[in-house]
């Protein structure tokens, strides 16, 4: 069930218990279980937090801590699997679930009692009426019937409620069974089971549309910072936190455009009311949130303006930079700029202040002659001291690389962890350090987009383009790492190649996990031209691993991102080629 | 005199000097150095004993300056031996307010049969006069080392711990990497221990 | 605030046992046993006790009456707030009043184990001059200076002692430490003291409520003793 009031139905239902929370390993996870801890810190609450990735990583975290807990919050993830059937949780155990994954599983959403959903129904899209995925079962038959309807169900969607209402019909069923002929309940038999069949055709149906596409809600820190804001306990903080959430949202494409802009309207008021309050604005040193147009460049405030511009997505792809054309085009326009190439390839703080001051109206006085006018974008940027500023963007980065940061004696959840304090304040040498990881990352992934475009190692099968990493990388059998390199390279290939139909044409990448095991990274990235964060991998790869009948370790809470053998990868790329045309 | 490189009382001042410069929390008992530099006291002690007799019989006064000599030499050993075991005996003590009555078993190791015996001691008169205090209620010296700021501590768990309970029944499961909100008095042992870390 | 049960009440309502208990210990004192002492005056008289004894370098006069007034009166407090709501405000704030008097109750006590641990047996001796009425150390920590001085005789006997020729086995004066009671204090004085000597060359000083100096604490160990003024 949803759960709207956040303020009383949530939170008050929470005061003075101890809970469980869990989190998911994504930059939004973090901020918002950054602003939750501090709600809770203030109230005095017990919490727990735990670092997880994946469905295996869920479970094991909830049955480690099965039985001492009554309240389990899970954050941005948990949402699209039914929790119940998943966590096969005691009676008493409640749910609390804010996932910026969609679509949520339908048995979360009619779930009575145990699990609740924060969020508003009504900004969820077309989520099917119980009635249609859920079977009045007064017209169960005999037991066979009952076995097939709940392996029906499982596959679907799992069925929380569907034993317990089969044994109520079966007594229902005995009580007027001797009041009928044989030939009668027959036919009748017969009757019920034809609409039930079409019924559920009808279902399925119902449910594939549902489920076809996996995309992203709002972010879960921005939910939980209104929550924060209505309970009056909301601060520049935890209004940075929500701030990052959201941002990373943008940047990771889990965000329409114009979504965004609205939120941002709403940030911006936030950040008024909240710098008024503060009565310190006048010092140049206190912490200050300023709302301002930006440049889609990554880090460019602290690298430098040339570097910066080669390794972003948007000006790397729009100009060719990894052609000598393309070099020639930016120098080009750092000449039309006034930028001379001493200032252009120093750091951006040690460039001279005029025209650090100049440097984003002369972008975008130039953006449009050298199309790249989507390169402005609105967003806010942190100042505290007098040395310290940085954009909601800089931090994504920086906590990205850090999530990615695993090594043999950094376990993902010291990478948590490190994550989650570069969010503070004082903690600013890892954010630093955070920043010169991501850094390292983004000049890796051009250099392998550079790479991989000469070489055309993009494929295409007429329905979609592949690209297959052949080894272990130390970036790119990560996630978030082949996610972001995969979309480069499919803006790369779209810019590069003559191809109409490209820009609709989604990428598949793929990535050795582990020598070891086999085991290696896909992930499906969609068309170029979709704007909106909708992704029908989940479910393609799903039916393409049934056809081609290849185990598909679907751990993450990304659908789009799943773990499969290295030996079925040809039989299963097969499949989805056959599936998707 | 045997050694005639070596001074008197190097041996007693080099068990200090390791003892000081030692990293670790208490390092492993000396047991061949203060061996070596009892027997030097012992043999200063008996050459002595030989000549101030000698000395007594004689009455020849050039022995007074040696026999004055090796009675500081003599002093000396033993106010470095004395001084090392007091050292020690100061760090076994802390042990005790650090890890409760149980002596953690590889810092056991380092320490020799007498100094186990000593801690046990220690700790069972502490316990003692802890129990003893306020008219029989009993006060755990061994809590609030620190002037409290707050009721409760973010924590991170720094190694597998298990189940903790508690006082008011909750049963927290404290598992490596986990983060906890949790009572300060409760867990200030933990901390100490190092199995939680106390984040501000 | 209708609740009958309000430990603010509590820590400053005197209660029966308090003032039956006080006037047991305290018949000698002169200045205070008129008027029956509340939770808040115990509080008071333990800090002061508890600065005394961590500024002065050797062990002060023992509290304990006091000392068992207050852990009754926490325990008393702590039952009134069982039935206090956890998250009532007014408990997160006396649970943490609770929390900073225990700790200063185990500071004291901590910080008179640590003088006695160093000094044993410069207190024992001292302890065994004086008359039963004036005694520094409580019989409990008159029992654990006893233990630990035997306890640390016999270690050192095991592993050092009793391997060395005879003659200098004794000598166990040579190894009695004692605080150093020339060193300097601060100090702020309670009432008006006249005439207090400072320095060797018999220079007197009036000390004026509430002021401050720096003097060697032997020259003052008197008016500590007689609550005329207080370390700091």
């Amino acid at each position: 069930m949803f759960i709207q009031d956040l303020k009383n139905d949530f939170y008050r239902q929470l005061i003075g218990k101890r809970i469980l929370i869990i989190v998911n390993y994504d930059v939004d996870a973090i901020c918002a279980s950054k602003i939750l801890q501090s709600l809770f810190k203030y109230d005095h609450m017990l919490y727990t937090v735990v670092p997880i990735m994946g469905l295996t990583g869920l479970r094991r975290a909830y049955n480690e801590h099965q039985g001492d807990v009554k309240y389990v919050l899970l954050v941005n993830c948990g949402g699209c699997v039914d929790i119940v059937e998943l966590l096969q949780p005691a009676e008493d155990v409640t749910f609390y679930i804010c996932d910026s994954h969609r679509p949520f599983d339908v048995c979360n959403v009619y779930s009575d009692r145990q699990v609740c959903l924060l969020g508003d129904p009504a900004l969820e899209e077309n989520i099917p009426a119980f009635e249609s995925i859920f079977y009045d079962s007064d017209g169960e038959d005999d037991d066979d019937e009952d076995e097939e309807h709940d392996g029906d169900e499982h596959e679907d969607s799992g069925a929380g409620e569907s034993d317990g209402d089969a044994d109520g019909g079966n007594a229902v069923e005995r009580r007027r069974a001797p009041k009928l002929s044989r030939l009668e309940r027959h036919e009748q038999r017969i009757m019920r089971q034809r609409a039930r069949r079409q019924w559920e055709l009808e279902r399925d149906r119902i449910m594939f549309d549902y489920t076809q596409f996996s995309y992203y809600g709002r972010s879960t820190a921005l939910l939980i910072f209104e929550l924060a804001w209505k309970l009056s306990k909301d601060n520049m903080d935890l209004l940075w936190w929500a701030i990052v959430g959201i941002s990373e949202q943008l940047l990771l494409g889990k965000i329409e455009s114009g979504a965004y802009t609205l939120e941002l309207e709403h940030i911006q008021s936030h950040v008024s009311r909240l710098t008024n309050k503060t009565n310190d604005q006048n010092t140049m040193s206190a912490s200050k949130i300023t709302f301002e147009n930006d440049l889609h460049l990554v880090l460019y405030r602290h690298w430098t303006v040339t570097e910066s511009m080669r390794y972003s997505r948007y000006s790397a792809c729009q100009l060719k930079l990894w052609t000598l054309r393309g070099e020639k085009r930016l120098h080009e326009l750092l000449v039309e700029m006034g930028l001379p190439l001493v200032h252009a390839r120093q750091t951006y703080s040690a460039m001279d202040l005029v025209l650090r001051k100049e440097f984003y109206t002369m972008v975008e006085q130039l953006a449009e002659k050298y199309a790249i006018p989507d390169i402005v974008y609105g967003t806010f940027t942190l100042s505290y001291g007098y040395r310290s500023r940085y954009a909601a963007a800089d931090y994504v980065y920086a906590l990205l690389a850090i999530l990615q940061s695993i090594k043999k004696h950094k376990t993902p959840e010291d990478c948590f962890m490190e994550a989650s304090d570069a969010l503070t304040r004082q903690h600013k040498q890892l954010l630093n350090a955070g920043i010169d990881n991501a850094k390292l990352l983004h000049a890796a992934i051009f250099r392998q987009v550079q790479s991989c475009l000469e070489a055309h190692q993009v494929h295409s099968t007429g329905s979609f383009f592949y690209y297959v990493l052949q080894e272990e990388h130390a970036f790119f059998s990560y996630p978030y790492a082949l996610a972001l390199l995969a979309k480069f390279v499919l803006h790369g290939h779209v810019a590069t190649t003559r191809a109409r139909q490209a820009p609709d044409l989604p990428l598949i990448a793929t990535c050795p996990l582990d020598a070891a095991q086999g085991m290696c990274l896909l992930v499906g990235i969609a068309p170029v031209r979709e704007d909106s964060p909708k992704n029908f991998f989940g479910k393609a790869f799903d039916q393409a691993a049934q056809k081609s009948k290849t185990s598909l370790l679907q751990d993450f809470f990304e659908p789009s991102i799943v773990q499969l053998r290295q030996s079925d990868l040809t039989r299963f790329l097969d499949a989805l080629t056959v599936l998707l045309t | 005199m045997s050694r005639s490189n070596k001074m008197f009382g190097d041996k007693a001042f080099d068990l200090l000097k390791d003892l000081k410069r030692s990293s670790q929390t208490i390092p492993a008992f000396d047991d061949d150095g203060v061996r070596q530099v009892l027997e030097e006291i012992k043999a200063i002690f008996e050459e002595n004993v030989a000549q101030a007799s000698s000395y007594n019989s004689s009455g020849d006064r050039s022995l007074w300056p040696l026999l004055n000599y090796r009675h500081a030499a003599l002093q000396r050993n033993k106010r470095c031996l004395l001084a090392y075991l007091y050292e020690r005996m100061q760090r076994i003590k802390a042990l005790r307010w650090e890890f409760g009555p149980i002596i953690p078993g590889d810092i056991k190791q380092a320490l020799c049969e007498p100094e186990v015996q000593f801690f046990n001691n220690y700790s069972k008169s502490l316990a003692a006069y802890m129990r003893s205090v306020g008219d029989g209620q009993g006060i755990d010296l061994t809590g609030n080392l620190r002037p409290p700021k707050s009721l409760y501590i973010e924590v991170r768990c720094v190694e597998d711990y298990g189940k903790f309970e508690l006082d008011d029944g909750e049963v927290v499961h404290l598992k490596k990497n986990s983060q906890h909100y949790l009572p300060r008095a409760q867990v200030e042992t933990l901390v100490r221990q190092g199995i939680l870390q106390h984040i501000a | 605030m209708s609740d009958t049960e309000n430990p603010e009440q509590v820590l400053n309502e005197p209660d029966l046992s308090t003032e039956a208990a006080y006037a047991n210990g305290f018949e000698d004192d002169d200045d205070e046993d008129a008027e029956p002492i509340t939770a808040q005056k115990v509080l008071e008289i333990l800090e002061t006790a508890w600065t005394n004894e961590i500024c002065a370098p050797e062990l002060l006069q023992h509290q304990t009456d006091m000392l068992e007034l207050m852990l009754s009166q926490v325990a008393h407090m702590e039952e009134q707030m069982k039935d206090l709501d956890k998250n009532d405000f007014r408990f997160v704030v006396h649970q943490m009043e609770l929390e900073r008097i225990r700790y200063i109750m185990a500071s004291y006590l901590r910080c008179r184990l640590q003088k006695i641990e160093t000094y044993t047996q410069h207190i024992l001796n001292q302890e065994a001059t004086r008359d039963a009425a004036d005694k520094r150390l409580s019989p409990e920590e008159a029992k654990y200076a006893q233990d630990f001085a035997s306890h640390v005789d016999e270690y050192f006997n095991k592993v050092a002692t009793q391997y060395m020729p005879n003659q200098q086995r004794g000598e166990a004066e040579q190894r009695i430490v004692t605080p150093n009671l020339m060193s300097h204090v601060f100090l702020k004085a309670n009432i008006a003291v006249s005439g207090v000597i400072v320095g060797v060359d018999d220079e007197e000083v009036d000390l004026a409520p509430g002021s401050q100096h720096i003097i060697p604490y032997q020259l003052v160990a008197d008016l500590i003793h007689k609550n005329q003024a207080q370390l700091i």
